[in-house]
């Protein structure tokens, strides 16, 4: 299957587990896919859903930390400071698979800023290439975020949405368990595999 | 659409409270109905209402009717918010709006006195959009309201989530029995509390619980299981995750099969920081103590060190369960471990043969990559001196297998080559009376090279 390979990077960002609001912000240890179709929206100006693109990706980082950060809560027209601990990643790389090979042109020129987790997580662009996708059994697969249930595969599960709608107030859409896996484990059935990177890819169609 | 009311979430409060009410109807999640969600909410709310157990739901639920004292028919009004959530619960269908489950929609939104960790309602750029409130629909807001059943008293409340049925199973059963306890006692003393404060401890207290109690299978299971430390307190919530690498837990279901479970024991006691042992009466008294191999195991980092007891010039364990955590737990290389014991084992009958004890205490006191290496060089001479014809190692042993990133993993090699030969000469080291005790490294400084 031929599909576009795009691979982005940022400094830092932080991906708040939607079931915890107040308190301590950990970061999810992968991107969850409603953050992935938020990006991909931005890129194109418009909103991108499941039932628009299948994706799949690689998440990478160098190390996660925890930063005190200022926000301000707002009661009506009011608003008081106040500090929260939030943990965040270094240096975010995701090598991002897209199958529609018409999306590559959207991150040449995006439509708005490409961010991560935070409104402050800016990322840039590295490299955009077209690729074969070839499917494949016993290859390493992780560092992403997968259906619960599959095989082999073990991390934080956790329930999140598919995507958000473009309503008001956003509701998330297609929320169910997903496991959050952190890093490569052998997977022994067939899924797609990059060649060129040695890893398997899980498309989410 | 199903008829089915409960499946797994993802959702770490709604699961919990799920197996609660599971556990406590005597049900499988899936086969529980709103007569069993009905059934359980007098006794239920008569549980949190005595003294031991409303102060845990402090920590849980602040400002829900149990725990505000200005609410004075306390058990009238939570049972009626009990049973609204349990009259608009619907089965679960295609898709919904609920945060939690995504397969049925929300009725109204819920803050901290049903939600843990949602803060309050009036505060609403902390949600999306500027909602007010999160997104819970009925039965996902009730099934939480037994997230206490589930929770484990250590400072704040210790909450396990796993995706396995065996390991949730186990732990709501568990729990249950603890109650259960108090209920025929009539001595209720709130969530099970066994005097931990350190949560790393007690999660592997409860790991281990969960292990030793149940005769399963566990070898065969796979399950990724994360613990939620959380306090939902009107001043301060705070949220600590803890997920426990599957790896780590397939190794501690090996132990109660080993021949030495009981070295295992040893091995972890040697992990307690800043404890004398001399003194020591009862396990409270180092229970909440830091525990080096605990905290290791959650962080990724190696434990070898705590294998041996170089004061008594002792391997703890044995090669076979050492060599398994090395497999198993640090993804070693089995060709890797094969090269090491075969070199331990060289190593051990040089020193037998040539009686040098000396060797061995150099081999011991070696603090560097240079050093060790050197004591290596010392001994190839020394067993060609004296006519031993084949190498110690070959060159492709020495940078594939024993060093393989040189002076990164040194000292792992130094430690499981100073494990094999213990293991090797113990009998000899007793023989030779050589018991003294050898200046060691303090475990700070050795760490800091790992």
């Amino acid at each position: 299957m031929k599909a576009i390979r795009v691979l982005i990077e940022g400094w830092v960002t932080s991906f708040r587990y939607p079931a915890f609001i107040s308190g301590f912000q950990p970061t999810l240890p992968v991107p969850p896919l409603s953050t992935i179709y938020g990006l991909i929206s931005a890129a194109k100006g418009n909103l991108v859903t499941p039932d628009d693109l299948s994706v799949g990706y690689v998440f990478n980082h160098q190390g996660k930390a925890v930063d005190l950060e200022t926000i301000y809560e707002l009661s009506g027209l009011k608003g008081k400071s106040n500090v929260i601990k939030r943990e965040f990643l270094v240096n975010p790389e995701i090598y991002l698979y897209l199958t529609d090979l018409d999306y590559g042109d959207y991150f040449k020129r995006p439509h708005y800023p490409l961010l991560l987790g935070r409104s402050t997580d800016l990322v840039n662009i590295r490299e955009i290439k077209e690729i074969d996708l070839e499917k494949r059994s016993n290859v390493q697969l992780g560092k992403t975020i997968l259906p619960f249930g599959t095989n082999g595969a073990f991390g934080t599960i956790q329930a999140l949405p598919t995507h958000f709608s473009d309503t008001i107030p956003r509701s998330a859409i297609g929320t169910k368990p997903f496991i959050l896996v952190n890093q490569f484990f052998d997977y022994s059935e067939e899924c797609y595999f990059d060649e060129e990177m040695d890893w398997g890819v899980w498309i989410h169609e | 659409m199903s008829e089915v009311i409960f499946d797994f979430t993802g959702n770490p409060f709604v699961d919990a409270g799920i197996w609660a009410i599971s556990e406590w109807v005597g049900k499988r999640p899936e086969e529980l109905d709103k007569m069993d969600m009905m059934g359980i909410i007098d006794e239920i709310v008569e549980l949190y209402l005595t003294p031991k157990w409303s102060k845990n739901l402090y920590q849980i639920f602040p400002n829900n009717p149990i725990t505000n004292n200005a609410v004075k028919d306390k058990k009238e009004r939570y049972s009626s918010i009990l049973r609204e959530l349990v009259e608009k619960t619907e089965f679960i269908g295609d898709n919904g709006n609920c945060i939690a489950c995504g397969r049925r929609n929300i009725l109204y939104r819920s803050s901290k006195d049903k939600i843990p960790l949602t803060g309050s309602k009036k505060l609403i750029n902390y949600f999306s959009f500027g909602a007010e409130g999160a997104d819970y629909c009925p039965a996902c807001a009730f099934a939480i309201q037994f997230v206490p059943l589930m929770s484990y008293a250590c400072g704040n409340m210790l909450l396990l989530h796993s995706g396995s049925k065996k390991v949730m199973g186990r732990w709501s059963k568990n729990i249950k029995k603890n109650i259960d306890v108090q209920i025929s006692l009539k001595e209720y003393t709130g969530c099970p509390n066994e005097g931990f404060k350190n949560p790393k401890n007690a999660i592997f207290h409860i790991i281990q619980d969960i292990i030793m109690t149940y005769d399963e299978r566990w070898v065969n299971e796979n399950p990724s299981i994360t613990f939620y430390h959380f306090t939902n307190f009107n001043q301060g919530p705070s949220l600590d995750i803890y997920f426990i690498p599957t790896p780590v837990f397939r190794f501690l279901t090996y132990i109660p099969q080993h021949e030495k479970k009981e070295d295992w024991f040893r091995i972890v006691r040697k992990g307690y920081q800043y404890v004398n042992w001399e003194k020591v009466k009862e396990e409270s008294e180092y229970k909440n103590r830091e525990n080096k191999v605990y905290n290791n195991l959650l962080e990724g980092k190696s434990i070898i060190k705590y294998f041996i007891d170089k004061k008594t010039k002792e391997a703890i364990g044995g090669w076979e369960l050492i060599s398994h955590y090395l497999e198993e737990v640090r993804n070693m290389d089995k060709k890797r471990i094969d090269s090491i014991k075969k070199l331990g084992d060289e190593i051990a009958h040089y020193i037998e043969s040539m009686d040098d004890m000396k060797m061995l205490n150099r081999l011991e006191m070696a603090s560097d990559y240079r050093s060790f290496r050197n004591i290596l060089r010392i001994i190839i001479k020394k067993r060609i001196s004296n006519g031993i014809e084949n190498p110690l190692f070959t060159f492709d042993d020495y940078v594939t297998y024993l060093f393989p990133e040189g002076n990164l993993t040194w000292r792992e090699t130094q430690d499981l080559i100073l494990f094999r030969i213990y293991e090797k000469l113990q009998p000899w080291i007793i023989q030779k009376g050589n018991q003294e005790e050898i200046e060691i490294q303090e475990p700070e400084e050795v760490e800091e090279e790992e």
